[in-house]
């Protein structure tokens, strides 16, 4: 149901934009006033489904092919405005990045599937199901809607393009857009929608409101947090939703379910009509999409593309879920914090942090009792192994062994891997991603996403003809992931296991240089005390603020607060020096050393080099 | 009685701009004890940082057991050890006084930059972490520690050193009173054993406790007035000038009256 661009004439995409652009103005205003933080991700979630709905293209043997919209049950869970805002941020995404309906059409398509579907479904919705919240009338009104709704908005669509020929025709009658009439364009696109594609908008419709409904008695549009606690599993329907597209067109391949109506590229028009009309030459190759048709174009690695080309969007309509209501909110009163204020106090959390490293350590366990020495060198040898050794099954070896001890320490496992895994992601994964593919990494690629006409050579870099991940590649990103992941949680192991000031002294026996530990640990220290004065500006903040603040004053605040605590760390700065060289500093630092190691000290360090060496070398 | 502390015509000002210190000249003899007095921002801090060499007199010299302390002397080494072990300060906020990993290496830092051994060092920390009853603070870093138990390292951790004077700055403030009694004990203790306790602090009661020689720090930075700690506490005219009392009307019955208040004077417990 996208209409490309050159099948609606400027006599009609015009006052169709006009149209949206005032349920636009309306929906914006409603979700600004309405929109809380909590609903920003099922906002998202909604729109993300709405995308990777739409790719599942269901064939008509032999004919043509179409597929759900979404709306209807996002109008119905999250209120019809919503809806209309959701799939709009989608249509967008589709007619931007994929090609998938037109720039001029773009009004009329929002009006098609973003204005007419969700209030339609959400109007029989509301008639048949009323107030209840069980039984057979919301699931019927769910049904019902999702079916007449898609099969309304495919009955304005087949309007709008059969009213063409009527409207913008040339000197000879011959008609320079979509070429049929109302009587060929209209029963086309309406009763494909009401036999086929809008049962099925219907059926799932009506099985999410049956999720949604029995899930949680009280869901309704309002009440979308009510689920909060499913909300993963939301994530997770969606991701596999995403990884099920390449259905979208393997289905319709096999079954040979044509284009879909009144969406034919220009050189199919010559074949049904014997010409190409005036208009639509004009028009239809106005925009040059970054991935034209979902990446299925190459016939043999489309549906690599194509589920690359799911993700993506479901990506991008989330993000742009988000920076919307970021801008939304932007102006709008709220007791929020600002990002600052939680840039700020979040700082200020490391000073909990470090209580809490401080409580682990004196906690009995396995790494507690070991003297700080034979850790310090069992860290050193346990990060050689990791980073020298070039296989996953070492790598593997290592993880196990590291959560091995972490157990017998009792570690708090939650908090040591919770930040294994955001550092593993940024510092691993993401970063050493792109090489994964062949552009950057030569090799024969095991999944292409992108097929282009022709390899292209600069000076003496290649872009090869088909762009895809490679197994090398995808090795290469297991590795650094797993490096990233065994570093870092062997240091937050070592780390949580033994007291900070025993670190220092261990690294005193080996010679570490005194006047860097004493740099060290004044940093350290330092970090304690400036953690404290933002905590406590900060909590001296809120004591002294009544009601909203907006954002322009809480950053003139926070900018101000940033100013007064950099002046108050070096005037502490100064003073702690003065403090040093009250008590005979002189600049070159004595500190104290450490006692003797026992038996079982001695033990573990055989142990642990014994363990090095083999992870090393065999 | 051997003088240990002299001060001459000291000036001092932050930035060039803010004065704090105009022509102060002061002497402090071995064994006494002494109270710098003055309302908040008068220069108590500031003369108490001078005595220890801290920061640099715009003017005026200042004197240790007869020798000068100067940039050039503070250079020499042998002079160094001779000062810093024989003047110890307690600042007023123990957050900045405790810098080292533990209590016990905050004890040890300062012998063992004075040149003393490890095993020395350690004997003296024990010594003195008995005396001020936190021997099982010893592992604990500083930000593990309450108020009054920081109060305790920061004093401890100048003792170790065992200095002749004793400079202290506001040390009773933000004590609770078991707290402050124990340091005004503390204090008397010390000084018996021979050693000068120079205290800066606006807290009258503390001077009365402390009953020793009180120099009066007006708000022009001058000294207004030295005495003994009776004489210049009555002198309800002088606190009044100097800020560290306030007029004060209040009820009894009926009648209504108004009298300079003080709680050394009035209000004494």
């Amino acid at each position: 149901m996208h209409i490309p661009d050159g099948y609606l004439s400027p006599q009609t995409f015009v006052p169709m934009y006009a149209v949206s652009a005032g349920f636009w103005a309306v929906g914006l205003r409603k979700l600004k006033a309405q929109l809380t933080v909590k609903q920003v991700p099922y906002l998202s979630m909604a729109a993300a489904f709405s995308f990777l709905i739409m790719m599942f293209n269901i064939p008509i043997p032999g004919g043509t092919s179409g597929h759900a919209v979404g709306g209807g049950i996002i109008a119905i869970l999250l209120g019809p405005w919503t809806a209309v805002i959701a799939v709009s941020v989608v249509l967008m995404i589709q007619a931007l990045v994929f090609g998938d309906g037109g720039i001029t059409a773009y009004g009329a398509n929002c009006f098609n599937m973003a204005i007419v579907a969700p209030f339609v479904t959400w109007f029989i919705f509301r008639a048949v199901a009323g107030n209840r919240k069980s039984g057979v009338r919301p699931m019927a009104g769910a049904f019902l809607g999702g079916w007449l709704g898609l099969s309304v908005a495919a009955a304005c669509a087949g309007v709008e393009f059969g009213i063409q020929p009527i409207v913008a025709h040339g000197p000879g009658g011959a008609p320079l857009y979509a070429p049929y009439p109302l009587s060929i364009a209209l029963p086309a696109m309406f009763f494909g929608h009401l036999l086929v594609f809008g049962p099925f908008e219907g059926v799932v419709t009506m099985l999410l409101v049956k999720y949604f409904y029995s899930t949680d008695a009280g869901f309704a549009a309002a009440g979308a947090q009510a689920a909060g606690k499913k909300r993963w599993k939301l994530w997770l329907v969606i991701a596999a939703l995403a990884a099920l597209t390449p259905l979208g067109i393997i289905i319709p391949a096999k079954l040979g379910g044509g284009d879909a109506w009144g969406e034919w590229g220009a050189e199919t028009l010559r074949k049904m009509l014997g010409y190409v009309p005036a208009g639509f030459k004009g028009l239809h190759n106005l925009w040059n999409p970054p991935i034209p048709n979902y990446g299925a174009g190459a016939a043999s690695s489309g549906t690599g593309g194509y589920l690359a080309s799911g993700f993506t969007g479901a990506v991008l309509a989330v993000g742009l879920i988000y920076l919307l209501s970021k801008f939304l909110k932007g102006g709008h009163k709220s007791s929020r914090l600002s990002y600052l204020d939680k840039g700020l106090s979040h700082i200020a959390k490391v000073t909990k942090n470090s209580y809490v490293q401080w409580e682990l350590s004196s906690r009995r366990g396995f790494l507690q009792e070991l003297d700080a020495r034979v850790k310090v060198i069992f860290t050193l040898l346990m990060l050689a192994a990791v980073n020298i050794r070039k296989d996953l099954p070492t790598e593997l070896v290592i993880a196990a062994f590291i959560f091995i001890l972490a157990l017998a320490s009792k570690a708090d496992l939650k908090l040591i891997y919770a930040r294994v895994a955001f550092i593993g992601f940024f510092f691993g994964f993401l970063i050493a991603l792109p090489s994964a593919l062949n552009i950057i990494t030569p090799g024969r690629p095991i999944l292409t996403l992108i097929t282009l006409r022709e390899a292209h050579s600069f000076w003496t870099y290649t872009i090869p003809r088909e762009i895809g991940i490679t197994s090398g590649g995808l090795f290469g990103v297991a590795m650094l992931t797993m490096r990233v992941a065994n570093s870092v949680s062997l240091a937050m192991l070592v780390l949580f296991t033994t007291p900070f000031t025993e670190i220092m002294r261990a690294l005193k026996t080996f010679r570490v240089p005194d006047s860097v530990l004493a740099v060290v640990n004044l940093t350290y220290k330092y970090i304690f005390i400036f953690a404290k004065t933002v905590e406590d500006m900060h909590l001296a903040k809120i004591s002294r603020t009544a009601g909203d603040v907006d954002g322009s004053e809480a950053r003139r605040w926070a900018a101000g607060r940033m100013g007064i605590i950099f002046k108050k760390t070096q005037t502490r700065c100064d003073e702690i020096f003065k403090a040093m060289l009250s008590r005979g500093f002189t600049g070159e630092m004595r500190l104290r050393g450490q006692g003797a190691m026992k038996k079982s000290d001695w033990l573990a360090l055989l142990a642990a080099c014994a363990a090095g060496i083999t992870l090393i070398f065999v | 009685m051997e003088i240990a502390v002299k001060a001459e015509n000291i000036t001092y000002s932050y930035y060039g701009k803010i004065n704090a210190l105009s022509g102060i000249n002061i002497e402090i003899g071995r064994g006494e004890r002494v109270a710098v007095i003055g309302s908040n921002g008068s220069g108590k801090s500031t003369l108490l940082q001078v005595m220890d060499g801290l920061i640099r007199p715009d003017a005026g010299r200042l004197f240790y057991m007869g020798r000068e302390v100067s940039q050039a002397s503070l250079k020499d080494r042998e002079f160094q050890r001779f000062f810093r072990g024989g003047v110890g300060y307690v600042f007023q906020d123990s957050d900045v006084q405790l810098f080292c990993p533990t209590a016990l290496d905050e004890m040890v830092f300062g012998p063992m930059q004075l040149g003393l051994s490890e095993e020395e060092s350690l004997s003296r920390a024990h010594d003195v972490m008995a005396e001020l009853g936190i021997e099982g603070l010893g592992g604990r870093p500083s930000y593990m520690l309450s108020g009054g138990e920081k109060k305790r390292v920061a004093i401890g951790s100048v003792l170790v050193m065992e200095p002749e004077v004793l400079l202290l700055d506001e040390p009773t403030n933000g004590l609770d009173p078991k707290s402050q009694m124990f340091l005004i004990e503390l204090m008397f203790r010390l000084n018996e054993n021979g050693k000068t306790i120079v205290v800066a602090t606006h807290d009258l009661s503390l001077v009365d406790e402390l009953n020793g020689t009180v120099a009066v720090l007006s708000e022009e930075h001058k000294i207004e007035k030295t005495g003994p700690a009776d004489t210049v506490l009555s002198d309800q005219e002088l606190l009044l000038k100097v800020n560290l009392v306030h007029e004060h009307i209040h009820a009894h019955g009926d009648t209504t009256h108004r009298h300079v208040h003080s709680h050394y004077q009035f209000h004494r417990h």
